[in-house]
């Protein structure tokens, strides 16, 4: 299982670079702000750009999220966004992906 | 660096399996391109532009660092210095170029060999020791560039990372995680590489 096997920000073209990055700092910055009551959206944040920079955004939106949740204690499973992400693999990478740092990111494969 | 260096040969090295050889020629040529870039920045008149600002800091605190022991790393994937290098140098191979075929009278059409050349052509540019023009050049490159961003968080990241500072330092700076940080930085060396044939 390799990080390089996810869709990378790289692979897109110039154009959709930006309002990946954009909705990525939107939707960090709602996780920084959050406190109670409804999360910061994975789904609507994953509006606003190209097909082809979705697969990516979501990538980069689940990461953040798995920081945010896990920097509150949480343990976020797979099963938690099976049902609203169809690509179990995909999800499977991003979980157990290198590169998590210090940040307080998961590093096992969730069962 | 001694005997002819170029970005060619630290690359070539380090593909060769010898990074240490490769990073030893790129710490030296690194060093003195960044003095002269520095040198000549001062020589500028004063700032008209906050960006400007920017890169002078960029270099002025960039120079301590590099002082210091800090320097890019080659084999750091995310290093921005060595993609301005190359960028910089490219530009400059270009515009030779094209001043060589106006001299020689020769029309738009852009022949095999001139990409064959291009290789050879990096290595006269880059050479085997930076000079004073090309440094210019280099610091000239990274004021556009950062100018050219338009985003404030971009070129926090830019400008941290130039000035030597590991993603977690700069991560804890600007209070994202690790992985924007990094997420910056590709998205820097996409719009930079991108952007190559406009500026």
């Amino acid at each position: 299982v390799s990080e390089a096997s996810l869709p990378s920000i790289a692979d897109l073209p110039a154009a959709e670079v930006l309002p990946v990055e954009r909705q990525c700092n939107r939707f960090e910055a709602a996780w920084k702000a959050w406190r109670e009551g409804p999360r910061p959206s994975l789904e609507e944040h994953l509006a606003g750009v190209g097909e082809a920079a979705r697969d990516v955004l979501l990538c980069e939106l689940l990461h953040l999220e798995l920081v945010y949740r896990r920097q509150r204690g949480e343990i976020p499973s797979l099963a938690d966004y099976v049902s609203r992400f169809p690509d179990r693999e995909r999800l499977r990478l991003v979980f157990a992906g290198p590169g998590w740092g210090k940040s307080g990111l998961l590093r096992r494969v969730p069962p | 660096m001694s005997s002819p260096g170029s970005v060619t040969i630290w690359l070539g090295q380090l593909q060769a399996g010898d990074p240490l050889a490769a990073e030893h020629l790129w710490r030296g040529y690194f060093h003195k391109l960044v003095n002269l870039a520095q040198q000549r920045l001062r020589g500028r008149p004063p700032a008209v532009a906050d960006e400007e600002d920017v890169a002078l800091s960029a270099f002025d605190s960039f120079c301590r660092g590099a002082r210091q022991g800090q320097f890019p790393r080659l084999d750091d994937r995310h290093d921005l210095w060595q993609l301005l290098v190359l960028l910089t140098a490219r530009k400059v191979c270009r515009l030779l170029r094209d001043e060589r075929r106006l001299k020689r009278g020769g029309g738009a059409v852009r022949h095999l060999s001139a990409l064959a050349d291009e290789d050879a052509g990096m290595a006269e540019v880059i050479g085997a020791e930076p000079t004073p023009e090309f440094a210019a050049e280099v610091a000239e490159e990274l004021r556009r560039r950062l100018e050219a961003l338009g985003d404030n968080e971009l070129r926090a990241v830019a400008v941290a990372k130039m000035e030597g500072h590991s993603n977690a330092a700069i991560a804890e700076r600007l209070g994202v995680t690790e992985r924007t940080v990094e997420r910056r930085l590709g998205v820097l060396r996409k719009l930079w590489s991108e952007k190559e044939g406009d500026s």
